[in-house]
């Protein structure tokens, strides 16, 4: 055979290699979403759920969390504070808010309330028998009956003034609170003056508008139900709980027909209640309930995820079939993921940059656009592979990471500023940025260690892995049987955090020592030696959970990492033949007066004028495959947009704050670390003028950059009191 | 030819600058010490230091909390300032030495410059920066009883159009104030008021108030007067504490303020005082109580780089005693009534100990106390002074039942004793009475002066005797509060209604324990069982006793006994758990001071815990020391240290803009009149949130806010020295950035094209010149 037909067949083996990769992408993502088994207590509703006709109801206006939100959003957010999801399994959100309200007692023994963290899991149920105790345990969630039981009681208050369990405890309240009274947060009757901000009022509390005679029939007496609410008549009365009365009974005893009129009533009163231009806009609660029920369009994910896979396969073997495919998947995934952001602004009336899930959502469209736009003029690929990894990975944080996940919400007062439209994404851009330049330095560090000593690389890979696949089990099983759990009142594992201490100082002890071990065993030594100070660091100075998710991102970044290796080390040459080609083959020397000049300074012509005024690695890049090369100005051209745009972000930042709290800077975490972040990338800058391997040193740099920004948007955002705690 | 010479223009910057260097940079580069100073690599350590200890200063609380510094201290200690200054020099060498001044570096020069720039300015900034904040209280119509005390939400704006409304049985109905002309005078918005209030039924009158005149009674059980925060012409360091002193009575406060007291953790000096507990009863121990670390073994000093001190002398030199802090708590629950030694009089006090499995409770009970002499655990412990040991049988006197009731009848002379049951009707034989029990209760609060607190059994007894009927209520720990109440209805206060009966209640409803002790009788405790048996348990102080009652195993121990005890007011500190990371010093702290007398007084010593007060003047939480022979004293008041506003300000009023629903604020805005020094003109001002308003050198913004949405609200105050060379500052660094990243390529592009074209030329040259001489030597040839 000859080297040719060699070469076509590896090309249709690889082609087809994407068929099965994208399927299984395909399978996973919707396995995510595949729904759960409904509850025996839903059965009743499942069938009269599907006959109904929501349309109307859903988007009735409700007054909640400072906003007005539609009935649908009302029971996707209680469901979701409640039972973890938008509606309880079998039933639609409107469906299972009318079974919530209307037979909720016959879910006593049903396991829907759901505690999200672990620790109170096991505070909750340690008395009970084991089969209750292990369920809540594993899944979290609990009867009716469970989360009125008075030991529970005693320990939830117990614990609420913990201060370690203050953010656990809000959420266990949250779910209680929707669990027991969902019915007093449901304000759709509204306040009939034309003051906006006016609190309205929920069905129950409507009941005191109707005559004592009604009262009476109902069960009911005046001194239950209190005085009459002011501004509204019996007949208005009437008009709102004679359908809602009506709804309940069609509920419960399953008759649809009646239950659709009563829908169509209730949904038709609703509105006339309200002064004129206090009622939402019909267009925006559509817009709303069309954003939820598309669930917030961060499964744009799948998409994006695809788009990184063929870019990634565009890059490496240079062909041009998987590079326009790649681009019309990432063009495809930004047009969802900009429509989904749009919808939300338009539904909120403001910039959606104001909390962590649209700063993060928001900001990766902004990062992705440019990067787009910086491929349709460089072509170099390694672009189009960052635009994909940052938009994948900020919808699938979005979608199942960040607390809250995209729950629409009102903005803080100091927030609503002129401010956050120019500082905040001026700042969010930046890291947006930051996490395009990361990809490429990760792509640039892959390809340098392929190239230079492969097979070191994959062992570093599975090392790291290795040690985030123990760690994250034997920090599991910390939490879960931790004495903090227990009692909530001793420090976490003292012994464990001490002893972890001791460790990572011998370890970098030890480490030092490595000088007098054989040079092949050094860099082994040095790189096990590093990864277990890391991890020993991790627990010693660390919170367990932050410590566990850093062992699943080692277990997960080392398996990709070295398994990326592996593939570019077995890629039949076909593939990588232009990706091994060194400079001196590639470069088109610039001659127009048929003059021979070095290889590099043909490249320093050949570099954009975007790359910036830094020194390049032309020098150095002549020994290594060109698009290496390339990665390195790519890197360059988004990292002196991070430079800029960070800087004056932060300086804008000050100046918010200078107007909003007197002061300029106050040494606020979030300030300190944003500025650290900076200071790294100058750093980085100032390198590329006193090192020799200056895109390695760049990709190292890039990459710590992106991890004090991760820092500084997580750790702090989380774990750290400051200022800043709503950015 | 070789082709490297027509490109060695276009290497990189260093070596172009290495090249072109001023013959002063290439001497001075000379000289090893300013090579490396000015070096990048050097620069680049530096700015890595900085970023480090900006690191660990701004993400570990704990390093902060362990060294007592807040975040703008750390930031502005000598250490950082001295990683800047270095950076700042070594930036300036490298620019002066290393970079070639030429309008392609122009960017480079620009940056550095705004760094030099913004690196002093920060100094001078963080240097000076003062901040702290001042509360305005809005004016109001205050409705207090007539003990002065104010109602529990006794409070109106004093607003036109303001009204109150509250239901008060005692007045009939409704209590009804409005506010219905307000006057203005000064900076007092609100400096008289007139008032319509309706007692009830009665007809409503209007009332004149004014801000420092007296109350205005309007009935004999309310009166109304007309507050307000009158001129502020201080605020509060958000850093500094002080303490702020006066002699009692007076109306002018001094202070000195503690400059190095700590922040963060619990330190006091062992005084010899009593332990020190939380709010679970645990002891808490002090941290570190000098600057030094401990290291192999050794102490090193650490106060070179620590500024707190303990104990920390106070410059109160007015004063005729010295006074020095001792000790500080920063997060303390509240303060709790302890005993000591040491009391001038008999005051018998007991510290006692009951513990159950791993629970263990210990307190003092002190039996002169009527509140404190009894412990509500769920069988209730009581200790009394007993003179002898008649007095103690009869307090251990078994019951004939859970409940007993004692009859005397005088003028029969009967007497017996019942077991009694509510509900229970009782004849006594040979006398006329007849009782009906109609309510038994095991802990019965007692509201009379001097009781207000305690509690006890109480037996409330219907009576006839023919002749009159009336209830009896029976104190059991106190028999002389018991009252009548007599047919009319009237609680006859001045003395039983019928002084013939004479009636004795008893209870062991839930169990009793009476620890009994006297001068020279040793101690002994009673266990009450609810069938009214009692077991007798000698006791020796310090020894632990089992205890049987009410199906528990519990061990006692009588800690202490002392009989000459004196009230003493200790913290107790909030447990770690429990305490939220956002409420620091401000709030919760308490400071100890212990106070010496000179001359005279030298052999006087006193102790004494003070508890953290936000405004002196608004919020005070006093502590006052009478040294011996001073009747009088001198009050103390730990809060903050004042800093003058130059101005005058007056409340006007705090407006709130909310979000639907009115469960959270959009918007906080104040609105207040000032006075600037120096000006008799009176302006009005306002901040709001995101919107300042500059008094002198001081900014002013929307701090906090009252919860309640009117009563307060809390002007932040700083100074912000050197803000404009940091905007300019930041300004070339943006500027430079982006020529150095967008200009400085296409000049070396520029550069570069030149270059080549100048090659090309001379290589075209050197070929014609070539050609020529090979057309004339070819001609030769």
């Amino acid at each position: 055979m000859n080297p040719e037909m060699t070469n076509m067949m590896n090309t249709s083996r690889l082609r087809g290699a994407m068929l099965p990769i994208a399927l299984v992408t395909a399978f996973f993502c919707i396995s995510a979403h595949a729904g759960a088994e409904p509850f025996d207590a839903s059965r009743h509703a499942i069938k009269l759920d599907q006959q109904i006709d929501w349309s109307a109801l859903r988007l009735v206006a409700v007054q909640d969390g400072g906003r007005y939100k539609t009935l649908d959003s009302f029971a996707r957010e209680a469901f979701s504070g409640m039972h973890g999801s938008e509606s309880l399994p079998g039933l639609s959100p409107l469906g299972s808010l009318c079974d919530w309200l209307f037979r909720r007692k016959e879910y006593l023994n049903s396991p829907v309330v759901r505690i999200k963290d672990k620790g109170l899991r096991v505070h909750f149920s340690s008395h009970m028998p084991d089969v209750a105790r292990m369920r809540i345990v594993n899944t979290g969630y609990m009867t009716l009956l469970e989360l009125v039981d008075a030991e529970v009681r005693s320990r939830m208050d117990e614990l609420e003034t913990n201060t370690m369990m203050k953010t656990a405890m809000n959420r266990a309240r949250e779910a209680e609170f929707y669990a027991e009274a969902m019915e007093r947060a449901l304000r759709f009757v509204p306040a009939p003056d034309g003051d906006d901000t006016h609190p309205w009022y929920t069905p129950d509390e409507l009941q005191a508008n109707l005559s004592d005679a009604l009262l009476q029939s109902a069960g009911l007496t005046r001194a239950k139900v209190g005085a009459p609410l002011p501004g509204i008549s019996e007949a208005q009365a009437l008009s709102i709980m004679g359908p809602w009365a009506r709804l309940k009974i069609a509920w419960t005893s399953g008759d649809a027909a009646a239950a659709q009129s009563a829908v169509n009533d209730l949904a038709a009163a609703l509105p006339k209640l309200a002064a004129p231009g206090v009622y939402p806009a019909e267009s925006q609660r559509r817009a709303e309930a069309k954003y939820y029920a598309m669930g917030k369009f961060t499964w744009g994910y799948i998409i994006y995820a695809l788009a990184a896979l063929v870019s990634v396969w565009a890059l490496v073997t240079g062909w041009r079939v998987p590079y326009v495919v790649a681009m019309l998947l990432a063009l495809a995934a930004m047009g969802v993921h900009a429509y989904g952001l749009g919808l939300r602004w338009s539904i909120l009336g403001r910039i959606p940059v104001a909390n962590m899930f649209e700063a993060v959502v928001a900001s990766a469209w902004g990062g992705v656009l440019i990067a787009i736009l910086l491929e349709f003029v460089y072509r170099r690929r390694v672009f189009l592979v960052a635009a994909s990894f940052v938009g994948f990975l900020s919808l699938i944080l979005g979608a199942f990471v960040i607390p809250g996940q995209g729950t629409l919400t009102s903005i803080m007062g100091i927030l609503d500023d002129v401010m956050l439209r120019i500082h905040t994404v001026l700042i969010i851009l930046s890291y947006a940025l930051i996490a395009l330049a990361a990809v490429i330095a990760i792509v640039y560090l892959l390809g340098y260690y392929l190239v230079r000593s492969p097979q070191r690389s994959a062992e570093a890979g599975i090392l790291v892995a290795v040690v985030g696949v123990v760690l994250w089990p034997v920090l599991t099983y910390w939490i879960y049987n931790s004495p903090v759990a227990l009692d909530g009142s001793h420090p976490p594992r003292q012994n464990v955090r001490e002893l972890a201490s001791v460790l990572t100082v011998v370890t970098l002890i030890l480490m030092a020592f490595a000088r007098i071990l054989p040079r092949a065993a050094r860099f082994h030594a040095l790189w096990t030696g590093g990864v277990l100070a890391f991890a020993y660091a991790l627990i010693w100075l660390t919170p367990f959970g932050f410590a566990k998710g850093m062992a699943l991102t080692m277990a997960i970044g080392g398996f990709a990492w070295a398994l990326a290796t592996l593939i570019g080390m077995a890629l039949p040459n076909a593939a990588r033949a232009l990706a091994d080609a060194p400079v001196r083959e590639q470069v088109a020397l610039a001659g127009a007066s048929g003059a021979q000049f070095s290889d590099a300074a043909a490249l320093r012509r050949q570099r954009p004028i975007l790359a910036g005024g830094a020194p390049g690695d032309e020098a150095a890049a002549a020994a290594l495959p060109v698009w290496l090369h390339h990665a390195d100005w790519c890197h360059l051209i988004i990292l002196n947009m991070v430079i800029v745009m960070l800087f004056v972000g932060i300086v804008l930042g000050a100046v918010w704050a200078d107007y909003s709290w007197g002061r300029p800077w106050g040494w606020d975490p979030k300030e300190v670390f944003a500025l650290n972040t900076w200071i790294i990338y100058a750093i980085l800058l100032h390198m590329r003028f006193i090192t020799k391997n200056r895109g390695l040193w760049t990709a190292w740099l890039s990459v710590a950059g992106a991890l004090m920004m991760a820092f500084n948007w997580c750790f702090v955002n989380f774990f750290i009191v400051g200022l800043h705690s709503y950015a | 030819m070789s082709t490297t010479t027509l490109v060695e223009p276009l290497r990189t910057e260093p070596r172009v600058a290495a090249a072109s260097r001023t013959p002063f940079a290439a001497r001075a580069l000379q000289i090893p010490l300013i090579r490396t100073l000015s070096s990048v690599g050097f620069g680049m350590s530096m700015l890595a230091l900085i970023l480090a200890y900006a690191s660990f200063g701004s993400a570990l609380p704990q390093v902060r909390g362990t060294i007592e510094m807040t975040e703008m201290q750390v930031f502005r200690h000598w250490l950082f300032a001295g990683l800047i200054g270095i950076f700042a020099f070594s930036l300036t060498l490298a620019t002066v030495l290393r970079i070639r001044w030429r309008v392609v570096n122009a960017g480079v020069l620009t940056v550095h410059a705004g760094l030099l720039m913004l690196c002093f300015s920060a100094w001078w900034y963080f240097a000076t920066k003062i901040e702290g904040d001042a509360v305005l209280l809005t004016p109001r119509v205050q409705i207090s009883q007539a003990s002065g005390a104010l109602l529990p939400g006794g409070e109106l704006a004093a607003r036109v159009g303001e009204k109150w409304e509250r239901t008060m049985p005692a007045f009939g109905g409704a209590v009804r104030v409005e506010v219905l002309r307000v006057q203005p005078r000064g900076l007092r918005n609100a400096a008289e008021a007139t008032v319509r209030v309706q007692l009830g039924d009665a007809p409503p009158s209007e009332i004149s108030l004014a801000v420092d005149a007296p109350a205005v009674p309007v009935s004999d059980r309310l009166k109304l007067s007309l507050a307000d925060s009158g001129e502020v012409d201080r605020f509060f360091d958000n850093e500094v504490a002080a303490l702020h002193y006066r002699r009692v009575g007076e109306e002018q406060l001094r202070w000195s303020a503690l400059e190095g007291l700590p922040y963060f953790r619990e330190r006091f000096l062992d005084d010899g005082s009593p332990p020190i507990r939380d709010r679970d009863g645990k002891e808490v121990a002090s941290k570190r109580t000098r600057p030094t670390a401990r290291l192999a073994g050794f102490e090193l000093p650490t106060g070179w780089f620590e500024h707190w001190r303990m104990p920390l002398n106070v410059e109160t030199t007015e004063l005729p005693f010295d006074v020095t802090v001792t000790g500080y708590l920063p997060y303390i629950a509240g303060m709790r009534n302890g005993v000591a030694a040491g009391g001038e009089q008999l005051n018998p006090a007991a510290e006692i100990e009951i513990g159950l499995g791993d629970q263990k409770i210990r307190e003092w009970l002190v039996a002169k106390d009527a509140k404190e002499s009894l412990l509500g655990t769920a069988i209730p412990f009581e200790f009394r002074w007993i003179e002898n040991e008649q007095e103690r049988e009869a307090l251990y006197a078994p019951l004939i039942g859970t409940d007993e009731l004692s009859v005397e009848v005088r003028d029969a002379g009967v007497r017996k004793t019942y077991a009694i049951r509510s509900g229970e009707t009782i004849k006594v034989e040979g006398t006329p009475y007849e009782m009906v029990i109609e309510q038994l209760s095991p802990a019965w609060p007692l509201i009379t002066p001097g009781f207000e607190g305690a509690t006890s059994p109480i037996a409330m007894v219907k009576v006839t005797n023919g002749q009159k009927t009336y209830s009896r209520t029976v104190v059991q720990r106190f028999p002389h509060l018991s009252q009548d109440i007599d047919e009319a209805g009237m609680r006859r206060k001045d003395g039983p209604y019928d002084p013939n009966l004479v009636l004795h209640y008893r209870s062991a409803a839930r169990g009793w324990f009476l620890l009994t002790a006297g001068p020279k009788l040793a101690p002994m405790l009673a266990s009450f069982s609810t069938d009214g048996k009692v077991e007798r348990i000698p006791l020796k102080v310090g020894e632990q006793s089992p205890l049987h009652a009410g199906g528990l195993h519990l061990n006692f121990r009588l800690a202490q006994l002392i009989e000459n005890s004196r009230s003493i007011l200790e913290p107790v500190v909030e447990p770690l758990e429990h305490r939220r990371p956002t409420v620091g010093r401000p709030s919760a702290s308490a400071i100890r001071l212990e106070i010496r007398g000179r001359g005279e007084l030298a052999a006087w010593k006193e102790s004494r815990w003070i508890t953290f007060s936000n405004y002196p003047h608004v919020d005070p939480k006093p502590i006052v020391v009478r040294p011996p022979g001073d009747a009088q004293g001198y009050e103390f008041i730990y809060s903050r240290k004042p800093h003058s506003l130059e101005a005058r300000l007056g409340a006007d009023q705090l407006a709130v803009e909310f979000m639907p629903g009115r469960r959270s604020v959009e918007r906080w805005r104040s609105e207040f009149l000032v006075q600037r020094a120096g000006d008799e003109t009176i302006r009005r001002g306002m901040v709001q949130t995101n919107e300042t308003f500059s008094v002198g050198r001081w900014t002013l913004f929307q701090s906090g806010a009252a919860q309640d949405h009117w009563s307060f609200t809390v002007l932040g105050v700083g100074n912000r020295n050197g803000i404009w060379m940091q905007v300019l500052g930041c300004t070339l660094i943006s500027l430079g950035c982006l020529y150095a990243f967008y200009i400085k390529p296409i000049l070396r592009r520029r550069e570069q094209d030149a270059a080549l074209a100048l090659a090309g030329a001379r290589v075209a040259a050197g070929a014609s010149r070539n050609g020529a001489r090979n057309g004339h030597a070819g001609a030769h040839a």
